[in-house]
């Protein structure tokens, strides 16, 4: 009966105090430490009021289309785009006291920012940016919607896609401050290092030959799998379930949305003990596992905003989309700090589809290993 | 007596070397049989072949008549292993040790419970089921790790060096338990190097030697294969005779 085997490997992995370490008291004190530390460059993103930048392009119907809609957009933010034509950027900025500028080209920009005006330059690239990707977006829906019609419809329907833009990114600069940012990222973080909550149970299984027992039995690779899969993923979301709790109690985090955001947490948390186990599968040793699966953490969490804001990131968005913690990240602090988020969806997918494949490879790895006859 | 157990050509390579060579055993019902060897023989591969936690090179181990890969599930079912280390949780209770490994089985409800008390009474734990295994002495735990193989009621016991490293009063109660066993139906295999133990509980013995058997039978038949009168010899004696006094550094 699995459940006596689940429910005694959790008995195991929750008796161990490492964990509650990991899991509850090392995110508070890093997400404590870390928003006191950025509080004040979060504050001054907020504090922007309201500013002024400059603009040069060739005047076509397409970027005379695009631009108008981002002016809109830019307006509901409290941003002031102006045309200087045939202004130099560097000499505008400098004689009309302007917070930046940006050169539209023909499939290209360029922004110009000031030393002055960091903050207001980080707004205008990350407003930018999203403008561009939403754009890019709605035109290939479009375009995959339009299927085999002929150019001229396609070009008559580029028409609404400015209109279209004007709603879908007006509000989606998110107004987050360092508490709720480094408590939310922080709890993803750990979530991702949950494969320590099972080091302590593989770790006896392997020096004591309990693994070798439990063969005799004739358990099912499959059982084997869901007995360690199972009570880790428990132990995860108990552990972070008491950080959740403290870090409204302690820390003053906003959680906003808290259903959704505790099922892309518990998503996540499988995602991460289905990719421990797998490579636990892979390469049976705990040290190499840990050492593999930070590793991995550690670079999905620079590129997907663990470390800087991805807000403020200079990672390109390419890179970003290779991380399973970016998805997560930014669900959850969209949420937050918006209350809705167009990355829930996205983190869901990710999440799963990292669970389910990973839960194949793993069990499939176990059996070959075990029938290997290696042991 | 019918065969519990049988070998054919079993044999276990790594890369060039051979662990095991076209083993051929047999084991009788209700016999306690014997496995002797010098480190790095080839006993322990024997027993985790019979077990299936390693899969052969070559040849099959049949138990019961049957083919043991055909019919897994239902022969390991009927198997107990003991293994050499004290493959026991220290995070668990003793009665939660238990209920782990008898759980396997499909033991459940309050067919379990009564299994539990049974183990642990059976090794004289009764008392300290309530008590944290890693706080048990050395001889207490390899108690524990025999209560752990006997909840399902395993017509075969594999015992490997159960005795290691605890004193004789541990020994000694083991090695009454294990005749007690016997005595209630079980067919036992055992291996140790208290050539002792050996002697005393065993009905046959095989001594092997770099993975082949060089030698079967009674303590008297091998005593015999020794010296002509077997009241001046000891079994230890004729395991070095066998084996040889060069050390094995495996």
């Amino acid at each position: 009966m699995i459940r006596y085997l689940i429910k005694n490997n959790f008995k195991i992995i929750s008796r161990n105090a490492i964990n509650i370490l990991v899991l509850t008291l090392a995110p508070i004190i890093v997400s404590a430490v870390l928003i006191s530390a950025f509080s004040a460059m979060m504050e001054k993103y907020e504090e922007v009021g309201a500013f002024k930048v400059g603009y040069s392009c060739n005047h076509d119907d397409i970027t005379d289309q695009y631009i108008d809609g981002l002016k809109s957009v830019a307006e509901g933010q409290g941003i002031s785009f102006v045309e200087y034509e045939g202004t130099n950027a560097e000499e505008a900025v400098a004689d009309y006291k302007l917070a930046g500028f940006v050169e539209f080209g023909k499939d290209s920009y360029t922004v110009y920012k000031t030393d002055e005006n960091t903050a207001e330059g980080q707004i205008l690239e990350y407003l930018l940016h999203a403008y561009y990707e939403n754009m890019s977006l709605a035109i290939s829906e479009q375009l995959m919607a339009a299927g085999s019609e002929n150019v001229a419809e396609n070009n008559a329907k580029d028409e609404t896609i400015g209109s279209k833009m004007k709603v879908e990114t007006a509000d989606f600069i998110p107004a987050v401050d360092s508490t709720d940012y480094y408590g939310i990222i922080y709890m993803i973080y750990f979530s991702w290092c949950c494969i320590v909550c099972g080091a302590g149970l593989f770790t006896a299984e392997k020096k004591y030959g309990i693994e070798k027992r439990q063969m005799v039995s004739g358990i099912s690779d499959f059982k084997e799998y869901l007995s360690k899969f199972i009570p880790m993923v428990l132990m995860a979301c108990g552990g972070l379930a008491i950080y959740g709790v403290l870090s409204i109690a302690l820390l003053d985090v906003h959680w906003g949305n808290i259903a959704l955001s505790a099922l892309l947490v518990v998503l996540g948390i499988m995602a991460a003990t289905a990719l421990g186990l797998m490579v636990y599968a892979i390469c049976d040793n705990m040290v190499v596992t840990v050492i593999i699966v930070f590793m991995l953490v550690w670079v999905w969490g620079f590129v997907g905003g663990s470390f800087e804001t991805y807000i403020f990131s200079s990672t390109s968005e390419t890179l970003k989309n290779l991380s399973p913690i970016y998805y997560e990240n930014r669900a959850l602090v969209e949420l937050s700090c918006m209350g809705e988020s167009d990355y829930v969806i996205k983190s869901i997918i990710c999440s799963s589809t990292i669970t389910a494949v990973c839960s194949g490879i793993a069990v499939l790895a176990g059996a070959i290993r075990r029938k290997g006859g290696k042991k | 007596m019918s065969t519990i157990l049988r070998t054919k050509d079993l044999t276990k390579k790594y890369g060039s070397k051979v662990v095991v060579d076209n083993l051929n055993i047999e084991i009788e019902e209700g016999e306690v049989f014997g496995l002797l060897g010098p480190n790095g023989a080839g006993k322990s591969t024997t027993m985790n072949m019979i077990c299936d936690i390693v899969r052969p090179t070559l040849g099959s181990v049949e138990f019961y008549g049957k083919d043991f890969k055909k019919n897994r599930k239902e022969l390991l079912s009927k198997l107990g292993y003991i293994p050499q280390d004290l493959a026991i949780h220290g995070r668990l209770k003793a009665w939660e040790n238990v209920e782990l490994f008898t759980s396997l089985y499909g033991i459940k409800g309050a067919e379990l419970k009564k299994r539990i008390d049974e183990s642990l009474e059976y090794v004289g734990l009764t008392e300290k089921k309530n008590d944290y295994a890693k706080t048990f002495s050395g001889g207490m735990k390899r108690r524990l790790n025999i209560a752990c193989a006997l909840g399902h009621h395993p017509s075969l016991l594999i015992f490997d060096e159960p005795t290691v490293g605890i004193d004789a009063q541990s020994r000694n109660f083991i090695m009454e338990k294990i005749k007690e066993s016997n005595r209630n139906g079980a067919t036992v295999i055992y291996t140790s190097h208290y050539m002792e133990e050996v002697e005393a509980i065993c009905t046959r013995i095989a001594i092997m030697d770099n993975g082949k058997i060089i030698a079967i039978g009674t303590v008297e038949e091998l005593k015999k294969m020794v010296v002509e009168d077997t009241s001046k010899i000891t079994l230890e004696e004729v395991f070095l005779t066998l084996t040889g006094k060069k050390l094995r550094d495996y």
